[in-house]
């Protein structure tokens, strides 16, 4: 298991060229960024150890989307490059968080999780969330209406804001928000296997 | 499941979403018709809605961290099984505040009432007892009830998740043991505690309850200076588990004791009755009492020793040695009531804690009245003294009642805020300074729409603003001069630098180029800015410095060069030091190596002041230029310093708690350089709060922003493409407004509107400004498409199984033209056809009013093709062909042949860009559309060749939207000379907060 070490981590500017490249097609740059994303998923979660609420100088947006600003003026950006970096960097990081969440599944057994995983989807959706199961119902979701899925990904993943979302997507902030509410409620079925009875 | 099917449950979930909860049932069982999987299917996922809570709502690398957080506690057994990060019932543990006998105490938050409860999880061993636990739970519940200010609240106790809690209100401050560990606690204050917890005994003996656990560990004082008892009836608890778990008999007396993981404390406070295992009463804690009031003036134990025994043994035979024998000045008054507190025989103390209580009062009052006599020997000022000593007796009961919401509330409730609105424009005015003495306030204001500011100072008693700068550059934050003559301000003029302006108008003069958010050194002798982009997170090494420049000229200097990033200077009132926003870390994004830092200018001496944790642990994050949570595009990162109230350690900023921006107020010292941790909200408006600037203590201004939707007008010659007038609100009021359709005549204007509750179709009378409804309907409605004539007008209606496109004249009956098509998008001139899109993928077809019949015109295997709008000799169709999801094309297509029109006639228009609809001209030789070529979505026009039809030259902008307005797809229509248009706006005026200096 990776321990609370930091794994080195490349300069900022590399970040930036490697998401250029990845989104330029080069799949290899997602081994080179890998190890940033779990550098910054250790340092969040030795933040919750220490009763820290992540979120306050590092979104999880930030990671893809800093960098970019930085190298390229997104204002002087054309919406169709805005558009497909968001759409892949999302993609990225779903495929990112899903590995990692992989590789410690399997080190404590699937079954487990998957007990822990409905307990705590049911009790609260701040608590846990196994990211490989909903990785398979948002690929089961992508068959019936990959939009709602690609909602999906900018919001939760990408973290991007309805408003932005809708930018990006070029649907109306309506329809985002339409899907959202559809997409969550159908994931969260998928996850918890069918609402509980009596609400 | 096949999309058809899909797509239908989807539309249903999203009308039953729409409707009100009460009549969801109804709807969704009408609406299916005996459907019963589709019925189902839909309440199954209405059900997930309602339950999935927060589901994603986190992103995703918080929840992963979380996860990988809770993983790694299990592993390495942090804190035994109970870990910071966890929920308890609605409780999430932030962080240990101490460690006893009766449990661990937590911090934690109440994420249903966001505030922090104090959160003691008892030992398993101490609530086996069904019976003891309810008795313990009626007492501490009694306890509370009393609603004694020096009693803690208790919220809550509870069992969950496999524990038992008591929530009860969380006291900042430290436990009486601690202080008094700390430093010696001098008389005056000493009797001032000793009085609060002989009030606090007294009530709850009143109402029958007994403490028996009293020690400087159970009572905690708060920043104040009030205290607050703790754990009224819980040693009962323990005594009773003890007994339980120890149900053979065995002796309890003079045993050092760790049963069942209970680890009994000291027993230092214990009285003799308690260290013989005999009944308890009142009076016990009397005794305890008066060891505590031992320990307060003389700073040491009344009964020591080196082991359990020993020191129980003590509180059975010895006397302590009298107090005024270690401590000098203890009153002989004083002496003699601790000493009956500590009689062995209870029937010898003070029978009652209200006497005790009493006695106390009278030993303040004459300790007061020789500190008087002593330094003026005046009666009148012995009756002052003793007014204030009540008053600050009363002081604490302002505090129970404020202690809730601590975080957000001053302790003392100071004279409270109030505020005036400065400004009261359409447009955004935001950076707002104000003039030392309170009098002036100069702001930046974009009152064009070209997006451009210029600085305006304006009179806080009133009148109409004076315009200081008038090139439109881009001219922001304003800063006045010490003594009100002078502004510096941000301009974009000439490359960007900083100005300097008289304040009442003149020539700018160029202080230093680049530069951003300048400030006046309190003496006026120079000014601090810093350089660097804001669109760039505060956390990447080398995206900003701090520097400052002489106000009489020469080179500026570097400040805090040991900083990979700085940004955001605010004077320190002393004017020796700049706060700011530093980073020291080389590498980007390493979130632990930002915060303010308190530099010296001289020398560069740089103080950490901690605020930047204190923060997040307060949920308080930065904002953007508007007051939105940092933006994805927009990273500020943390919130930034907004002005140092003068005469006070205190900063005001703007920040995000909860879903908007407002001000907020901490402390930094300015002797150590530490932020005190603590924060105070001062403000509470609708929209967001933002850009503070402080004149004093009691004057500040800020901007108060709020984002708006309405409908502008711009008069514009649609044939020759030359714009007519300026662009022009058309509606200002709360409802929402979409999809505007102009009449060929441009007199009426269709739109849906929710101004009746849900989203209807209105006409409004552009003359007039009267808006009537079409045909209401609690179904949604949308897209009208108005005819030429303004007599009919055609739109969707969400129904049970989808949309559905229906037609109307103004006050007739709607009548249904078809089902599943999705929207109607124009009338041909003659007004018996409309183009309507819909299927899979969407094609455009013809639709006959009259008979309802439908043709393709256009249509593709896998093209989405939409947004169908007829040339006015109706010989062609303009449309929107969709590749990818993000990727179209207008296009036009000759109607006049084959239907559908094969691809190989389609004339493309426009480069790849934003799927929205074209407008053609009245003389049919130009298109006009919506596009982000340039980075915006503004209005362009494409010439098109008579007799090609092809584009002819390049497309020309018709309307830009680059500044405060913005095209955010809510719908566009062009007729009769006119635009019609639905804009965002974000909309900023200027406020003003005072109190009076009172305190």
């Amino acid at each position: 298991m990776q321990t609370a070490n930091q794994p080195d981590e490349p300069a900022a500017g590399d970040v930036s060229q490697l998401l250029r490249a990845w989104s330029g097609g080069d799949t290899s740059a997602l081994e080179k960024l890998t190890p940033i994303v779990y550098a910054e998923l250790h340092r969040l979660a030795r933040r919750y150890m220490a009763g820290e609420r992540p979120g306050h100088s590092l979104q999880a947006t930030a990671l893809v989307n800093e960098a970019y600003v930085r190298l390229v003026e997104y204002q002087r950006m054309q919406w169709q490059d805005r558009a497909h970096f968001f759409a892949v960097s999302a993609q990225l990081m779903r495929r990112i968080l899903v590995e990692h969440a992989r590789r410690h599944n399997l080190k404590r057994g699937g079954d487990l999780q998957q007990v822990s995983l409905k307990e705590a989807v049911v009790v609260d959706g701040g608590r846990a969330t196994d990211l490989v199961a909903l990785d398979d119902a948002m690929n089961a979701l992508a068959r019936l209406d990959p939009r709602k899925v690609q909602v999906v990904e900018m919001r939760f993943v990408g973290g991007l804001s309805v408003k932005e979302t809708a930018e990006v997507l070029k649907v109306s902030a309506v329809t985002v928000m339409r899907d959202w509410n559809t997409a969550r409620a159908w994931l969260y079925r998928e996850l918890t296997g069918g609402p509980n009875d009596g609400s | 499941m096949d999309p058809e099917r899909w797509k239908q449950i989807d539309s249903l979930l999203q009308a039953v979403l729409e409707r009100r909860p009460s009549e969801r049932d109804a709807f969704l069982r009408q609406a299916c018709a005996g459907d019963e999987a589709l019925e189902r299917e839909v309440r199954s996922l209405l059900t997930s809605q309602q339950q999935a809570g927060s589901f994603l709502e986190d992103p995703a690398i918080e929840a992963a961290a979380r996860d990988l957080a809770r993983r790694q506690s299990e592993e390495t057994q942090v804190e035994g099984d109970f870990q910071i990060g966890r929920t308890v019932s609605h409780y999430r543990i932030a962080g240990k505040l101490g460690e006893g006998g009766m449990g661990v105490v937590w911090k934690a938050r109440d994420v249903r009432l966001n505030r922090f409860v104090a959160l003691k999880v008892l030992p398993a061993a101490m609530v086996i007892d069904p019976e003891h636990k309810r008795r313990f739970v009626q007492e501490a519940k009694a306890a509370s009830a009393l609603n004694h200010p020096n009693i803690i609240t208790i919220y809550e106790i509870d069992r969950a998740d496999g524990v038992d809690f008591i929530a009860m209100e969380f006291v900042p401050g430290e436990a009486l043991n601690q202080s008094i560990r700390r430093k010696r606690v001098r008389l005056n204050q000493a009797l001032k505690y000793a009085i609060q917890v002989a009030d606090a005994l007294a009530a709850a003996h009143a109402a029958g309850i007994v403490h028996r656990d009293l020690k400087p560990g159970n009572i905690m004082v708060n920043e104040d200076g009030c205290l607050k008892v703790l754990d009224f009836g819980l040693a009962k608890l323990v005594e009773q588990g003890r007994e339980s778990a120890f149900a053979g008999g065995e002796s309890m007396a003079g045993t050092p004791r760790t049963y069942e993981g209970i680890i009994v404390g000291t027993p230092s406070y214990m009285s003799p009755e308690q260290a013989e295992g005999k009944k308890v009463d009142a009076r016990t804690d009397i005794f305890s009492f008066g060891a505590v009031l031992y320990e307060l003036v003389t700073g040491r134990r009344a009964f020591v020793g080196d082991s359990t025994t020993v020191v129980l043994s003590a509180i059975l035979r010895d006397e302590p040695k009298p107090a005024a024998e270690i401590a000098r000045g203890i009153p002989r008054a004083l002496e003699r009531i601790i000493t009956r507190c500590l009689k062995k025989d209870p029937s010898q103390r003070y029978q009652h804690a209200g006497d005790l209580k009493i006695d106390l009062q009278q030993v303040q009052e004459e300790q007061a009245a020789g500190d008087s006599a002593v330094r003026a020997g005046s009666p009148g000022r012995l009756r002052l003294r003793r007014r204030w000593l009540l008053a600050a007796g009363a002081a604490c009961v302002t505090v129970s009642f404020a202690l809730g919401w601590r975080l957000h509330a001053p302790p003392a409730t100071p004279p409270p805020w109030t505020p005036t609105r400065l400004t009261n424009d359409a447009g955004l005015s935001d950076a707002p300074a104000i003039s030392r003495d309170g009098k002036l306030v100069a702001y930046s204001s974009d009152r064009s729409l070209s997006g451009e500011r210029d600085l305006y100072v304006k009179q806080v008693a009133g009148g109409q603003p004076i315009r200081l700068t008038s090139d439109g550059a881009g001219n922001t934050t304003p800063d006045f001069s010490p003594d009100g003559g002078k502004i510096v301000f941000r301009s974009n003029r000439d490359g960007g630098g900083i100005y300097e302006i008289p304040a009442f108008g003149g020539e700018a003069r160029l202080l230093a180029r680049d530069g951003l958010n300048p400030r006046f050194s309190p003496d006026g002798s120079q000014v601090a800015y810093w350089v660097g982009s804001a669109n760039v997170a505060a956390a990447v090494p080398g995206s900003g410095a701090v520097w400052m420049a002489p106000v009489a000229g020469g080179q500026p200097q570097r400040v805090g060069a040991n900083f990979t990033n700085a940004r955001y200077p605010i004077w320190s009132p002393d004017g020796q030091h700049l706060l700011l926003v530093g980073y020291t870390s080389a590498k980007a994004y390493d979130s632990s190596s930002i915060d303010w830092w308190l530099v010296a200018i001289n020398g560069g001496h740089a103080v950490r002041t901690g605020v930047s944790d204190a923060l997040f642990r307060a949920g308080l994050e930065g904002s953007d230029t508007i007051g939105t949570r940092i933006s994805t595009f927009l990273n500020l990162n943390m919130p930034s310093p907004g002005c140092w109230l003068a005469d006070a350690d205190s900063v005001v900023f703007s920040a995000v708690g909860g879903d908007r921006s407002n001000l907020w107020k901490t402390a930094i010292s300015r002797a150590t350089g530490k932020a005190s941790g603590a924060f105070t909200r001062l403000t509470a408006g609708a929209g967001n709060e933002i850009d503070p600037s402080c004149a004093s203590e009691n004057v500040l201004t800020f901007t108060n922003v709020e984002n708006r939707t309405d409908v502008w007008s711009l008069p514009f010659d649609l044939d020759r493409g030359k714009s007519k007038g300026a662009l022009e609100r058309v509606t200002q009021d709360p409802a929402a407004r979409e999809y505007p359709s102009l009449s060929g005549d441009a007199r009426h204007v269709a739109l849906a509107s929710d101004q009746s509750g849900q989203l209807n179709i209105w006409l409004r009378d552009l003359a007039t400004g009267k808006e009537s409804h079409l045909a209401r309907s609690s179904l949604m409605q949308m897209y009208p498409v108005i005819n030429g004539s303004g007599s009919r007008i055609a739109f969707s209606v969400f129904e049970n199984n989808g949309r559905s496109v229906y037609v109307s004249a103004p006050g007739g009956v709607p009548e249904k033209l078809c089902e599943g098509c999705l929207r109607a998008t124009d009338w041909s001139r003659d007004e018996k056809t409309l183009l309507i899109f819909g299927g899979n993928p969407y094609q455009v077809n013809v639709l006959d009013v009259a008979s309802h019949q439908q043709t393709a015109v256009l249509k593709h295997p896998t093209y989405n093709l939409l947004y169908g709008r007829f040339s006015p000799d109706n010989r062609w169709v303009s449309f929107t062909a969709r590749f990818q999801p993000n990727r179209a094309r207008i296009m036009i297509a000759p109607i006049d042949g084959p239907k559908p029109v094969p691809e190989s006639a389609w004339i493309q228009i426009t480069e790849e860009g934003l799927e929205d609809w074209a407008n053609w001209s009245p003389d049919g030789k130009t298109l006009y559309f919506t596009s982000g070529r340039d980075g915006h979505t503004c209005l362009w026009g494409q010439r098109i060749e008579a007799s090609s039809h092809r584009p002819a030259g390049a497309a020309f902008a018709v309307q830009h939207f680059h500044g405060r307005v913005s095209y955010q797809q809510g719908g566009w229509s062009a007729a009769g000379g006119r635009i019609e248009m639905v804009l965002e706006e974000d909309a900023g005026n200027i406020w003003m907060m005072s109190r009076s200096a009172a305190r």
